[in-house]
């Protein structure tokens, strides 16, 4: 699992990072030298930084990466303490779980409506998908990660 | 009020036991503007957000100078950075350290990150200090302290986000962290000096530079300062908006990566994906934000006190004073992008009906100063201070009481310099005013 | 008594919010007896793009915003207000929107989900520009990198042969006095609003607007439904042409008052010529048969709506 997500998922996301860096440059490269900048840069822009984002959850997920409070780790018992961390990550898939069926609604309802970006008129609803799909993603992680804690101890 | 202050006790429980800060706003949001509104309503508000506030195209600005600056520390510009300063301080008393905080200051100008400055330096600055007999207290102080200048010097996340928050032009945002990041600087090397004196082991002095040695060290880095005006001088000439100067500057940061010959594709991938994961976070603790704000705004928080202060008519500075109090309180406990997402969208308002004696545009880029300000001071506090955790992360044979007795005299010249930023605002103002 | 949220994202000094909107919230509370108030947000719940969104799914029991934010294929017959040469005031041409739209139930059904407390529009759009030369003809805009405020504007523009440029609002004075873009359109009222007396070095103004917008303001459908009927009725009687005019006045004062400190700071005025609006004339042809397509699609005579809002937008 990790490794597909390193490899996979990190390589899409990271595209995406070499891509607004690039499309940046030649709108203002283009805007500036040529008096040509590239149309809908723009939206290129925003849906790579989505898709990105949104890629990257999972793997951020994955790593621990989210910011926690370990304040109170030195007062807790050992076992407490795992205990208490599968708790909240559990919590915390639920939280993720929820967002997916909303965005899942969302993405509906854009489908329905035909939203499209105002200058290359770029669908809207694969972005809403992938949203989707990366928060049901990352709350599998955070329950897979809990059995296996589970499992360890 | 009530049901604000409920959400915000049962916020602070969930994070105290571990729950990531993200989800915990996120959650706490969800039921509480549930509860205010309906179920249904609260449901569609959680999509509604995070759908929103994935797409944002200024908050490209993230992960771009995040990996500008990744890209700069692959080039070994870090250590050039480092031998720079050295060859200027390097001999005076305590002059290792007064090199680690000119080489953070100068790091600060191409990273928008404090976390990634205090990391970085950690690994550039520690070895040398270690060589010469520093005191672990010291030198893993100065570079803890030494890293928050990376949201106050430009570029800055921080600045970005409130930015946005607040609908303040970010180029004046900006432009207003240079003067109080250089401040930073002084007075972080006044306090070295101040520790050398009355202890003279702490630091030890290193050798002394020519000036031949100075130059050469000045010319190998001469990409960070390219990079640097290229950057604010893109801005400040027209050429193009913050937003853009991210992708610019790390295309420029990518071309003298390659130049150097100091990228493989696999230093790349794990630059790249090092910028992924921070910024996902980032995202997280983001939309976590906008959800539970959201709940506090229907609640009537922002109305209530701005009610209460008007009320009581207080001061403008006692208000303002209130609020910092509450700031270095919560920056016992949470880091800095949560605290300035969880309090500003609640006191700018205030802020902006109080008298100040100048217009509600310029106190927002004053306030946003202070407040970067403030927050630097959590991220080396005890009991929760990031740089200090990250410090502990990269040097794990140092104790962690080590590098809080180590930060205590630069978090007492950061109380002095927050106290002279309010003083006196034109700090802060002159220059976003001069460079129009 | 109930008390309903309305979701509010103009800065709160903005004369939209301290002449209209407020003024509103009173005048629905003396209707109604006191039985239902409004309280207006400290902040808005969300971006201005997702304020009909906000309205439709309940989270604010009322929003207002442009119909132009939501994208895609919802709103179509209602844009019939973003054409040029609609007129002069604010106040005119959106009684003339509601007017029309009381007899287009297409126009309400697009914002289906919702009850319509009200229709409007800003005043008519100018041109506003930091280059040395005055805008005078299509050509003078060839090349130009103009902001764009969205909605049959952009295409305009582009047809006109300018390079549309997108930027936010609070972006437009930073980007055009630093030379990021030559110029925009928007109503005169920013002048003053957003500052940009200081960064325009020249105006042309378009009789009757080079475009306008059209704006909601809307009410979650579901908790009107649960208004008795005697505050619905009572609260229509203040909102509907009442507010579309109220609004309409404080945007015809705040433009008002922008001519008069251009005036006083000296910038020179164009007024477009009859060759200059014959040209924007021939760019907008394809532009409104484009819309003509759309409208009859969703089975409106787009022809004659458009005749019929610029009839009454005549009229007081
Ligand atoms: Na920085
Ligand atoms: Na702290």
């Amino acid at each position: 699992m990790s490794n597909v997500l390193r490899y996979g998922m990190g390589g899409l996301a990271s595209f995406m990072v070499l891509l607004m860096m690039v499309v940046t440059c030649i709108d203002v490269v283009g805007r500036y030298l040529f008096n040509n900048p590239l149309t809908g840069a723009f939206e290129i822009t925003e849906l790579a930084l989505a898709a990105m984002i949104f890629i990257g959850l999972p793997l951020a997920t994955d790593t621990d990466e989210h910011i926690r409070v370990d304040l109170l780790d030195a007062f807790m018992p050992d076992g407490f303490r795992r205990f208490l961390t599968l708790v909240m990550d559990w919590l915390s898939a639920l939280v993720l779980a929820v967002l997916a069926w909303q965005l899942w609604h969302k993405t509906q309802s854009i489908a329905a409506d035909g939203h499209v970006t105002n200058t290359l008129e770029i669908p809207l609803t694969p972005i809403g998908y992938l949203m989707t799909a990366s928060c049901a993603i990352s709350a599998l992680v955070l329950v897979l990660k809990g059995l296996e804690a589970m499992k360890r101890s | 009020m009530t049901a604000s202050l409920i959400g915000f006790a049962v916020l602070m429980v969930l994070i105290l036991l571990r729950m990531p800060i993200a989800f915990a706003m996120g959650l706490i949001g969800f039921v509480g503007f549930a509860l205010q509104t309906s179920w249904s309503a609260s449901l569609s508000m959680v999509g509604q957000m995070a759908f929103d506030g994935g797409l944002s195209y200024t908050l490209s600005i993230i992960p771009l100078f995040i990996f500008m600056g990744n890209l700069i520390t692959r080039s070994g510009l870090s250590h050039k950075l480092y031998d720079a300063a050295y060859s200027f301080v390097g001999h005076w008393r305590g002059g290792l350290a007064i090199a680690t905080i000119g080489a953070c200051g100068g790091f600060s100008a191409v990273c928008g990150s404090s976390l990634a400055t205090a990391a970085t330096m950690s690994k550039v600055a520690m070895p040398p200090m270690r060589r010469f007999g520093y005191a672990d207290s010291l030198a893993t102080g100065a570079i803890a302290a030494g890293g928050t200048l990376g949201i106050l010097i430009p570029p800055s996340v921080i600045l970005v986000i409130f930015g946005i928050m607040t609908e303040t032009n970010i180029g004046a945002l900006f432009m207003a962290g240079v003067i109080p990041g250089l401040l930073g600087v002084i007075g972080y090397a006044i306090a070295i000096n101040v520790m050398t004196r009355i202890w003279p082991d702490l630091g030890p002095r290193g050798e002394r530079s020519t000036w031949a040695q100075r130059g050469k060290a000045v010319l190998g880095v001469w990409e960070v300062l390219l990079l640097f005006l290229i950057i604010i001088g893109g801005i400040y000439g027209g050429i193009f908006t913050p937003t853009e100067a991210a992708g610019i500057g790390a295309g420029v940061a990518f071309i003298i990566a390659i130049a150097k010959r100091s990228l493989t594709i696999k230093t790349l991938f794990e630059s790249l994906l090092d910028c992924v994961r921070t910024t996902a976070m980032i995202f997280a603790v983001l939309i976590g934000a906008l959800i539970f704000t959201n709940f506090i705004n229907l609640a009537g928080l922002p109305d209530e006190l701005g009610w209460l202060i008007e009320d009581l008519e207080l001061n403008a500075f006692v208000v303002l004073a209130a609020m910092l109090v509450i700031y270095i309180i919560l920056g016992c406990v949470l880091e800095s992008l949560s605290m300035i997402l969880l309090t500003v969208p609640v006191f700018y308002p205030i802020i902006m009906n109080l008298d100040f004696g100048m217009g509600p545009d310029v106190v927002l880029i004053w306030f946003a100063i202070i407040v970067v300000v403030v927050t630097e001071i959590s991220l080396i506090t005890p009991p929760v201070g990031l740089n200090v955790y990250v410090l502990r992360g990269v040097l794990s044979d140092v104790k962690l009481s080590t590098i809080f007795r180590g930060v205590t005299p630069f978090v007492i010249a950061d109380v002095v310099r927050l106290a002279v930023l309010v003083m006196i605002p034109a700090l802060s103002l002159w220059l976003p005013s001069v460079m129009k | 008594a109930e008390t309903l949220t309305l979701s509010s994202w103009l800065p709160p000094t903005h004369p939209f919010v301290v002449n209209a909107l407020k003024p509103w919230a009173d005048q629905v509370r003396e209707a109604t007896n006191g039985n239902v108030r409004i309280r207006i947000l400290a902040k808005p719940l969300g971006s201005p793009l997702i304020h009909f969104d906000l309205a439709k799914d309940g989270i604010a029991d009322i929003s207002y915003g442009l119909q132009s934010y939501t994208k895609g294929t919802r709103f179509e017959v209602s844009n019939v207000a973003q054409f040029p040469f609609l007129g002069e005031s604010a106040e005119a041409v959106s009684a003339a929107y509601w007017q029309v739209a009381e007899e287009t139930p297409e126009i309400f059904a697009e914002h289906e989900g919702t009850h319509v407390l009200s229709l409007f529009t800003h005043g008519p759009g100018i041109i506003q520009n930091r280059t040395e030369n005055k805008i005078e003809k299509a050509a003078d805009l060839e090349g130009l990198k103009v902001r764009v405020p969205g909605g049959v504007a952009n295409d305009l523009i582009a047809a006109l042969g300018a390079e549309q440029m997108l930027v936010s609002p609070s972006e437009i004075y930073e980007t055009m006095s630093r030379g990021v873009i030559d110029a925009l359109t928007m109503p005169a009222e920013t002048m003053v609003s957003y500052k940009f007396i200081d960064a325009v070095d020249n105006i042309t103004q378009i009789p009757g607007g080079l475009y306008n917008t059209t704006w909601f303001m809307s009410m979650n459908q579901g908790r009107w439904d649960s208004l008795s009927e005697d505050d619905q009725k009572a609260i229509m009687s203040v909102s509907g042409e009442a507010f579309a005019r109220l609004q309409g006045q404080a945007w015809d004062v705040a433009d008002a008052a922008a001519w008069e400190a251009i005036k006083e700071a000296d910038i020179p005025v164009t007024v477009a010529d009859d060759a200059f609006i014959a040209e924007i004339n021939a760019a907008l042809e394809p532009i409104e048969a484009e819309w003509l397509e759309k409208a009859a699609k969703k089975g409106v005579d787009g022809e004659a709506l458009l005749a019929s809002l610029r009839a009454k937008a005549q009229q007081k």
